[in-house]
């Protein structure tokens, strides 16, 4: 168990997560204010999300730069559901995420059908859906949401610390936990990140399996996005253009290899609140607001060169025993041939 | 050749749509846009040379920009030393790029996604997000000025690319950068060092993301702090699309020029032809796939071609 908790990078975090927020209390003003944990329980739910959609994808040793794209598309089209058509609001939710698990699958396709490496494929293809997003939308953004969707943004769980937005986000990691745990599509995802052509001869599927995962991602950045869309009460043409970097620092810093075969949901989840703690905290500290996207980049750059370095010498110290054994053992060796 | 010839079909579709598109000052304007889009593109085919990314181009581009705004217009430093202060800003942080990729180990996508992050915030913070306005005259009047249809500027992005091209033509640090690419473990084993050619490749990329900056600069007659915001996609668009391979090793400082001209011919043909702007988001992200497919379907022509020769061979020789 404590060995799990290293290697993901959850305990580590949750330290992180605790220095931070001693500091910024001590330090700053209202940093444990029920207003400002529940904006931070808000934010930090919707960027685990935006996290778990590149997480997906990482796992089988992808890169999906679309994910912000896809947000915006499943949001667009969800409040033109809404909105022009007078669709219902669960229905729509449902229909945009439909779409959002299609334009998942679709990159995955590609990506099979080209053979081309995955960043190529989905950087040009978030140009193509944000080209045709803005484009069938004329970049008009839908203001007038019902209730449904807008009370789920702004209602409390249990305590007024906490959003309600948190259900989902926890809702998908307990999922994620059984689908890498206890599933066996999980595991060919792992084994595709792993070692891609030795999945294959061992009879895993792997155009299903990488077809299957962008599917999930597109899902959950249309979950994410549907997330932002209630908090912010509306639907904007600008949404996603920010969740490039939280979408990959989530994962990475929660342990995950960028190279596939190793993914952490609990790490994930505490990279997520640690990245939104540390934004908050500069707000309560009166950084100015000008200041925080350059501090967050340099307090995430920091944690995840130092997350290797550690990752590194450990590594050092494990094959490191290993020659102290296999010396031993070749001198052991000598000594009874002598 | 493909590359000539989808450029000849635009331009004469473009002339048969709008009667504006062949007028001198039409092609002053695709000309200004290709010669920024070309050292965009340079800096990155720079990263790429040693089977790179780099998420930084924009970042860098607009922090250089924004020291020499600052330097020139809060300074009052003179014009030549602080376009060299803001080159050398752009060195410096390509520099850090390639030992941060090079020693931490982390992987130079998440190393440069981050810096890029930190340099565009930190042109944010410094501008407090309103550009500086009032540069120097002369300086204005090399980013908009023109000989009929030549832009100044597209000068000063000729000599960039000759200068790349010798580089990577016959200069040793080219060489290396392009053995590391293509082959890192063999360049290691003869005594080149990997980490060496891509702390050189991060300064050049960033270097070369300073002068695409300050070209920017020039053109809008303001340093903006967002200027490279849509860089990321365009960066990687013109190496790809002129023919410089992703995995390293082989760069074409040539094609990278066509490919501006191409896509900056596009975008301006889109606009002319009355049409949203946002098509040209969309078509950037299709260029890329048509470039690289047909990339690769030269590539298997190639192959074709070996093995048709390779079977006509064979039945010669044997007995």
């Amino acid at each position: 168990m404590l060995g799990r908790l290293t290697q993901s990078n959850a305990g580590g975090l949750v330290l992180l997560t605790a220095v931070s927020w001693f500091v910024y209390q001590a330090v700053g003003e209202g940093f444990l204010s029920s207003f400002n944990l529940f904006t931070l329980s808000q934010l930090a739910a919707q960027t685990a999300v935006i996290g778990f959609a590149q997480l997906v994808v990482i796992a089988i040793g992808r890169l999906n730069l679309a994910v912000g794209a896809v947000g915006l598309s499943v949001v667009m089209f969800t409040g033109w559901l809404v909105e022009t058509v007078g669709v219902s609001p669960g229905l729509a939710v449902l229909a945009g995420l439909v779409l959002g698990a299609a334009m998942g699958a679709f990159m995955g396709w590609v990506e099979l059908r080209t053979g081309l490496h995955s960043f190529i494929v989905t950087l040009a293809i978030q140009s193509v859906y944000i080209g045709i997003v803005l484009i069938v939308s004329n970049g008009v953004s839908v203001t007038t949401l019902p209730s449904g969707i807008t009370d789920f943004g702004s209602k409390w769980l249990f305590v007024p610390e906490l959003s309600l937005l948190v259900v989902p986000a926890v809702a998908i990691a307990a999922a994620l936990l059984y689908l890498f745990r206890r599933s066996s599509f999980g595991w060919k995802m792992l084994a595709v990140g792993a070692n891609e052509p030795a999945a294959e001869l061992s009879g895993v599927r792997v155009s299903r399996v990488v077809i299957g995962s962008f599917a999930l991602s597109g899902l959950l950045a249309g979950v994410a996005g549907v997330m932002e869309m209630s908090r912010v009460a509306a639907a904007l043409p600008s949404m996603g253009t920010d969740w490039l970097l939280p979408a990959f620092i989530v994962p990475i810093l929660g342990g995950a290899f960028l190279t596939g075969g190793f993914v952490s949901i609990s790490g994930a989840v505490m990279a997520a609140i640690f990245l939104e703690s540390i934004a908050a905290g500069l707000v309560s500290l009166n950084v100015a607001t000008y200041w925080q996207a350059f501090a967050e980049a340099i307090v995430l750059l920091v944690a995840v060169v130092a997350d290797q370095a550690r990752r590194r010498r450990r590594q050092r110290i494990k094959t490191g025993g290993v020659l102290r054994a296999e010396v031993r053992r070749a001198e052991h060796d000598e000594r009874a041939y002598a | 050749m493909p590359l000539l010839g989808v450029m000849l079909l635009a331009s004469v579709v473009f002339t048969l749509i709008s009667s504006e598109f062949l007028t001198t000052f039409n092609i002053y304007v695709i000309l200004s846009s290709a010669a920024l889009l070309a050292v965009i593109g340079l800096s990155q085919l720079s990263v790429l040379s040693v089977g790179e990314f780099s998420l930084a181009v924009g970042g860098i581009g607009e922090f250089s920009a924004v020291i020499v705004g600052y330097l020139l217009v809060r300074r009052g430093v003179p014009l030549a030393p602080a376009l060299l202060a803001g080159l050398a800003v752009g060195t410096a942080a390509g520099f850090v790029n390639g030992v941060l990729v090079a020693k931490s180990g982390v992987s130079g996508f998440i190393v440069t996604l981050a810096t890029g992050g930190a340099f565009a915030g930190a042109s944010l913070a410094i501008t407090e997000t309103s550009p500086y306005t009032g540069l120097p005259h002369v300086f204005n009047s090399f980013g908009t000025g023109r000989l009929s249809f030549l832009p100044y500027c597209l000068g000063a992005t000729l000599v960039v690319a000759v200068v790349v091209a010798v580089l990577y033509r016959s200069r040793p640090a080219g060489r290396r950068m392009l053995a590391v690419g293509g082959n890192a473990e063999a360049a290691e084993l003869s005594g080149l060092s990997k980490t060496r050619a891509i702390i050189w490749a991060h300064s050049l990329s960033g270097l070369l993301a300073s002068i695409a900056g300050v070209i920017a600069m020039a053109q809008l007659h303001e340093a903006n702090p967002s200027a490279g915001t849509d860089w990321l996609i365009q960066s990687f668009a013109i190496p790809i699309i002129g023919g410089t391979a992703l995995a390293g090793g082989s760069v074409s400082v040539g094609g990278v020029l066509v490919a501006a001209v191409i896509l900056a011919t596009i975008n301006d043909g889109l606009i002319l032809s009355d049409v949203d702007p946002f098509w040209v988001t969309l078509v950037e992200g299709l260029l890329i796939f048509v470039a690289v497919l047909l990339g690769r379907a030269q590539a298997w022509r190639l192959y074709g071609r070996a093995l048709a020769r390779l079977g006509r061979l064979l039945p010669r020789t044997a007995p």
